[in-house]
């Protein structure tokens, strides 16, 4: 336990669930971009265009999520600026599953209720995390 | 129609995030400039360097920490099998003690037989 412990890369080690979620959108994001098949519901929800848009906005903030935690680790004296690369990559991650909870609800219809309700609560969890990363920021300016 | 409204509206979710994303990105630079100058101008902290060197500090205290316990812990297995040993020893000494006491009884009934055959040779 104690050597799982030590080996763990610290962002990975403190923000697990950002950090997995993070980078599954970011390999899920990328091929869909690429142009990709995509998941049946936004095929049906929406155009080849606004999906690849979508991959993008997918993979896009899940490489800053990554990136930002990351860099607040590697480099603590630039924590604020890496707290701005993972607020954009959380607002990006936000939009893009916001989109994917709708399309599922209105595709699906009531069997989609559960797997939208977790796509919209994701995107709120984006948004809850990038207010307390605007609230901590400010809290160390005001301190500064 | 219907699937124009929707990709229109998906766009503009999709394009606020990415507004925020751009405005974000763009706040992260003028940031990342002002740290720079600031590091420029005050040169390496002494906060910093004392937060460096106490993290440097924890993390061989951490090293110093196990390696006393790996120690700690051979230490307590050497002192287990010296016990082993030791009881092992106890034993046999024990064991020889009684032996010498069977001997030392056998010794003293020849000694007797001697005196007896001594006497009767007299």
């Amino acid at each position: 336990m104690r050597w799982l412990l030590r080996n763990i890369p610290e962002p990975l080690l403190y923000h697990p669930w950002e950090m997995l979620i993070a980078g599954l959108c970011l390999l899920s994001g990328i091929p869909l971009a690429l142009g990709a098949p995509s998941p049946s519901s936004m095929n049906r929800f929406l155009s080849p265009f606004v999906v690849q848009w979508w991959g993008g906005t997918l993979g896009l903030g899940g490489s800053a999520i990554v990136v930002g935690l990351v860099l607040a680790y590697v480099r603590p004296r630039v924590a604020t600026v890496a707290w701005r690369i993972e607020r954009a990559g959380l607002a990006l991650l936000g939009s893009a599953s916001l989109v994917y909870g709708v399309a599922i609800a209105t595709v699906a219809g009531w069997p989609g209720v559960l797997p939208a309700a977790t796509y919209s609560m994701f995107a709120a969890a984006c948004m809850i995390r990038a207010v307390v990363l605007q609230a901590t920021a400010r809290g160390i300016k005001r301190d500064e | 129609m219907n699937d124009q409204i929707v990709s229109v509206v998906v766009g503009t979710v999709l394009s606020g995030g990415l507004g925020a994303a751009i405005y974000q990105i763009a706040n992260a630079r003028a940031e990342l400039r002002r740290v720079r100058i600031e590091e420029h101008k005050a040169g390496p902290e002494a906060e910093s360097i004392l937060l460096g060197g106490a993290e440097r500090a924890v993390a061989s205290l951490q090293a110093a920490l196990d390696r006393a316990e790996y120690s700690i812990t051979r230490l307590e297995q050497l002192l287990e099998k010296r016990e082993k040993r030791v009881a092992e020893l106890e034993r046999e000494l024990d064991s020889a003690k009684s032996r010498l006491g069977v001997v030392q009884s056998r010794l003293a009934d020849f000694d007797q037989r001697i005196s007896g055959l001594e006497e009767e040779e007299k």
